[in-house]
């Protein structure tokens, strides 16, 4: 299915990439640790946006950063939020740096402008109570789009992020889709991998040392053997992102959009289990809002339920196989 | 066995949706949200007088007689609109079955009527602690005979009703020489009994409406005719009802997965995409068809666990694979259910997403989902042996 040669795809990070990786977990440990994510409650916090933005991270596929590279520092920066669960619009902020012009991309890169994707058709707006660019998936096309403020009311969410609901005004189809929606994908499927293997990394922790029926919970087969089969089942869509990146740091766009929707389906189904599995090893404790767990599994939800959804990575995967049945 | 219901099964169960459609579906998300304590004890109150809190309780103490069918049928009922108030119910009923099955006559008569009355809002049963979950063999909390007393000292967590309960069935070591489950004794410890406090609420991710307390024990002074049953044989009462609360708890996960799952259907039937309705398409289809096969399964599971529990034959396998049973697959049917919906799912305009926090617990609470595993496979390979 891949015109790149995936026998010699380098998935590691470069000096580079790695620098920036550990430079975003430093800002997550010292201004967005796991209290401060909990008792920001999932809102918006701009200030944290605009200082994240001022470290370059929202700039590595444009112009101002890696040019038409990046995607791997991208991979890079997502999973290393993913794992600090740091909330905000950041897949969509990657795909908006495709496709807009550059003013309002500068916007974007400095944290100024927060961006809402959503689908056509649907009123639903993810982060639409921050949102000052409203981009709207239509197909393989993104359109920019306009909305009236009096319109937009807030909604609540499982987890509390600030969306909203408003009908929009549709405007230009926008150029850039196509790598847009593969940084997106690479983007989503890197953070949910990552923040899925922090919540192994934490249940697996908590089972060495609870003890019921006088042993570690990890030494119960039927706790141990979900948590290995989650690890791996995130490990390998962790190497679908990577894989994605590569390709498309590489320039083989076909390569990385097969990539790009495999990770980001794989990374949703492996995701979801390991919030399934790690709630089960934390039990009781697992259920409350200051516990170890809710407050990943619920960003897990978020990132697989919010628009536009994984319908175009599934459509997209079908008419590889030559079962495409939507156009 | 005989899966046809009877009038009087039927009739329950006309009588809980009712109470259900029209009481709790109206309330259920403001309670979600806000908490109402008052509307919530108005309605456990409402239930009581409909019967629904001692549904396996004699007639003589004011319970209603109908068996443990029935319980199941109500649970499954309240549930599918409001799965806090459900579990209230379902924890009442275990707790006062616990009273029926082991309390001496002076205490059926009068605990018992003021549990299916409604004077008392709730029951509580209180056994989980924080170094014993699943395994409550090994509890710390302790009671010492004092002359005519018992003096209770430890605390309890997670406790359903923990604030409204007015009375808790309470479990402690009373012989430290004992193995693990040998030396525990069971008592009735009411609420508002000096030494007894009742920690804040747990903030939790669903059944929110259903408070969650730890119960702090401090030199708590109760009566020796406190003690329920005979002393140091208190552990394998609770392990028997605990059997009996997990058919609750299966019917309580059934309801939800089935509200959950008929939302969806619905959804799928007037949203239309790549211009047709959702329902058109065979992949949707057909995750329909295998949840509601699984939650169907469910029911006839918690059916025949009732049905052997309701001829007094022993339960306990049938009871634990039923709530495993139930309590997966309704989790699998919420979280299908909430990904139909897509972005809708995910927002609290439409109810899936309360459903989807609500079910998480039920293969948690009354028993993990392992522990039914430890229970059913010891089972068959004893019988092997
Ligand atoms: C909302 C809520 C309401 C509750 N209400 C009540 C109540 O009214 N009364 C009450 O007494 N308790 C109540 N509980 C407590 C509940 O019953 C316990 O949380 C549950 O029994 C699990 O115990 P734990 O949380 O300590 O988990 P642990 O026992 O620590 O278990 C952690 C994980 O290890 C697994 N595990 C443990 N032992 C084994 C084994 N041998 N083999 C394989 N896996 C194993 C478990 O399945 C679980 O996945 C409630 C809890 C909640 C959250």
């Amino acid at each position: 299915m891949q015109a790149t040669d995936t026998q010699h795809l380098d998935l590691d990070l470069n000096e580079d990439q790695q620098a920036i990786a550990d430079a975003v977990t430093r800002f997550c440990e010292t201004r967005c640790d796991t209290e401060t994510v909990k008792s920001l409650n999932h809102q918006f916090s701009a200030e944290l946006w605009q200082e994240l933005a001022a470290m370059g991270v929202l700039s590595p596929a444009t112009p101002e950063g890696e040019g038409m590279g990046g995607a791997l520092e991208i991979c890079a920066i997502s999973e290393a939020l993913g794992s600090h669960v740091f909330p905000g619009p950041l897949a969509a902020s990657f795909l908006a740096t495709q496709v807009l012009p550059d003013n309002a991309r500068a916007a974007i890169i400095e944290g100024s402008s927060v961006v809402s994707l959503s689908n056509i058709g649907d009123t639903l707006l993810p982060w639409g109570q921050h949102a000052d660019i409203f981009l709207v998936v239509d197909g393989n096309d993104v359109l920019l789009a306009s909305c009236d403020d009096d319109k937009r009311q807030a909604v609540n969410t499982l987890g509390a992020e600030p969306w909203a609901r408003s009908s929009l005004t549709f405007g230009d189809q926008l150029d850039g889709a196509a790598r847009g929606f593969i940084l997106n994908d690479i983007a989503t499927a890197a953070y949910l991998c990552a923040a899925g293997l922090k919540l192994v990394k934490e249940a697996s922790d908590y089972a060495m040392v609870r003890k019921q029926f006088g042993t570690a919970l990890g030494e119960f087969q039927a706790i141990a053997h979900p948590l290995a089969d989650c690890q791996i089942n995130l490990s390998a869509a962790e190497t679908l992102a990577r894989a994605a990146a590569c390709c498309f740091d590489e320039g083989d766009m076909d390569a990385a959009r097969n990539y790009s929707c495999s990770a980001r389906l794989s990374a949703s189904n492996a995701a979801l289990q390991a919030a399934y599995t790690c709630h089960q090893v934390f039990a009781g404790i697992g259920i409350t809002l200051e516990g170890p767990a809710f407050h990943i599994s619920r960003r897990i939800r978020q990132l697989v339920s919010q628009p536009p959804g994984d319908v175009q990575c599934k459509a997209h995967l079908l008419q590889q196989v030559g079962l495409g049945t939507r156009d | 066995m005989d899966l046809s219901l009877s009038e009087e099964q039927i009739m329950i169960q006309d009588m809980a949706r009712k109470f259900a459609r029209e009481e709790l579906a109206p309330v259920a998300e403001q309670l979600d949200h806000s908490g109402n304590e008052e509307a919530f004890l108005g309605n456990l109150k409402k239930l009581a007088e409909l019967g629904c809190m001692g549904l396996n309780i004699q007639s003589q103490y004011g319970g209603g007689a109908a068996g443990v069918i029935a319980f199941s049928l109500a649970i499954t009922e309240l549930a599918k609109a409001c799965a806090s108030t459900a579990v209230t119910t379902s924890v009442t009923n275990m707790v006062a079955e616990v009273i029926q099955a082991i309390g001496n006559e002076e205490q059926k008569q009068h605990y018992l009527p003021k549990l299916c009355s409604g004077e008392y809002a709730a029951g509580g049963f209180g056994l989980t602690e924080s170094s014993a979950g699943s395994d409550p063999s090994r509890m710390k909390t302790r009671a010492v005979r004092d002359g005519d007393d018992w003096i209770l000292n430890g605390n309890k967590i997670y406790i359903t009703s923990g604030t409204y309960a007015g009375v808790f069935v309470v479990w402690a070591v009373t012989d430290n020489d004992a193995k693990p489950g040998k030396g525990i004794s069971c008592f009735l410890v009411e609420g508002g009994t000096p030494g007894l406090t009742i920690g804040k609420p747990e903030d939790k991710m669903g059944q929110k409406a259903s408070h969650t307390n730890t119960l702090f024990f401090e030199d708590c002074r109760i009566p020796a005719s406190a003690l329920l049953g005979k002393e140091n044989d208190g552990f394998r009462v609770a392990v028997g009802e605990l059997a009996g609360g997990r058919i609750g708890i299966g019917s309580l996960a059934l309801g939800v997965g089935l509200a959950a799952m008929d939302y969806a259907k619905q959804y799928l039937t007037e949203r239309e995409q790549f211009g047709q309705k959702l329902a058109n398409f065979q992949a949707l289809q057909f995750m329909l068809a295998d949840r509601y096969t699984e939650l169907e399964a469910a029911r006839l599971l918690l059916m025949q666990a009732a049905y052997e529990k309701e001829q007094g034959n022993y339960f306990g396998t049938a009871a634990s694979m039923a709530k495993l049973f139930a309590t997966e697959k309704a989790n699998d049917a919420c979280y299908t259910a909430l990904q139909m919906l897509g972005g809708n799912g995910y927002i609290k305009e439409y109810p899936l997403e309360r459903y989807a926090r609500d079910v998480r617990i039920t293969s948690i609470y009354e028993g993990t989902s392992e522990i039914q595993r430890v229970i059913i496979s010891r089972d068959l390979l004893r019988t092997v042996s």
